[in-house]
């Protein structure tokens, strides 16, 4: 018998352009992340998307359209900026993971973010190779209380 | 002098001679062979004009179509008993291009979230249908374009050119991003 791709709850199956890719979710949002899901069907409540509409990317953990990395659970490939401290003003910016070393973006696509421009509600930083590095990930000397994400290169947040 | 296999007949050999074999004197015309989702004009009925589409699937699942005779939804792939019964569709037809766009409509289940709605008693169920305009994406719906005629009349159309755009069946994905439109994305299988 054959398996049926691209439904949700599958993890193993084989999948269709759809669950091969997800969004890059924004970490700086709280709440739900998926509005609706089922076999087939996706709707992200937020994550960053080009002008387009689109900004998919391919992960290693692209099992499902969660990103589920199977080894923790976690919202997939994302950018959280963490306000840290206001004096003196330094907070750290990430795209965090889930239980491994590699990240759940591949080893492309963090290249292509890296010296990308993230403008962020406390100013624009310049995304470097410690972003995609625990547990420290990229210092930058900004605070904001409630720092949020505006952009990441031509991702704009959603 | 060489006797060779054609058409309608062959050859048995053996060692005390040969016999032709015509039992199969009028085999299919391979002319006629079809493929998933092939439009097929019907003909004119009246003031209309009809077609049937070849049986193909979206995600597994054998679309509908409104059928003019019965006036019901029926499955593309319908069998009467034990004979295949095609239902059989009505253009609808633009008032000033003469043109109907002949669609593959599909929407997502509101009970389970997947696409396209496998309950065939919703309008999200997948559906061929023929409209006199061009159709969009919504989130309600996805189309699929499947051909487009371009008939002589309006009013009383008789004959017209076809154009089909798909080839096979389908698989599918519903992808939105925040209050975007929903996305659908198809590949050919």
């Amino acid at each position: 018998m054959g398996l049926f791709i691209g439904e949700a709850n599958d993890l193993v199956s084989p999948s269709t352009w759809g669950s091969l890719r997800s969004i890059v979710y924004n970490g700086n949002i709280t709440g739900g992340y998926l509005n609706n899901i089922g076999d087939n069907n996706v709707e992200y409540a937020h994550g960053f998307k080009t002008v387009a509409g689109n900004g998919f990317i391919r992960t290693d953990y692209s099992a499902i359209y969660e990103n589920f990395s199977g080894v923790g659970s976690g919202i997939g490939a994302n950018f959280t900026a963490v306000p840290g401290t206001d004096t003196p003003p330094e907070s750290t910016f990430g795209s965090y993971y889930n239980g491994t070393s590699s990240g759940m973006m591949v080893a492309e696509d963090r290249a292509q973010f890296t010296g990308e421009t993230a403008v962020l509600s406390s100013g624009s930083i310049t995304i470097d190779a410690d972003a995609f590095i625990a547990p420290y990930y990229q210092i930058y000397g900004a605070y904001d209380y409630s720092e949020a994400i505006i952009s990441i290169g031509k991702l704009t947040a959603f | 002098m060489k006797l060779q296999p054609g058409v309608g007949y062959t050859f048995n050999s053996s060692s005390s001679g040969f016999t032709i074999d015509t039992a199969e004197q009028f085999p299919d015309n391979a002319s006629a062979s079809t493929f998933p989702f092939q439009i097929i004009s019907v003909g004119a009925s009246g003031s209309n004009f009809r077609y049937r589409v070849v049986s193909g699937t979206l995600n597994n699942i054998v679309p509908e179509i409104d059928d003019v005779v019965s006036s019901t939804e029926v499955l593309l792939d319908r069998v009467t008993s034990g004979i295949a019964d095609p239902p059989i569709g009505q253009l609808s037809i633009n008032s000033t291009t003469n043109e109907s766009w002949i669609y593959l409509r599909a929407g997502v289940s509101g009970s389970t979230g997947a696409f396209p709605d496998s309950d065939a008693t919703t309008s999200n169920y997948p559906k061929v249908i023929s409209s006199n305009t061009v159709l969009f994406d919504t989130d309600t719906y996805g189309y699929v374009l499947l051909g487009k005629f371009t008939m002589n009349s309006y009013s009383a159309p008789t004959s017209g050119v076809l154009n089909q755009y798909v080839g096979s069946s389908l698989w599918g994905d519903r992808l939105k991003t925040g209050t975007d439109t929903a996305r659908y994305y198809y590949a050919r299988i």
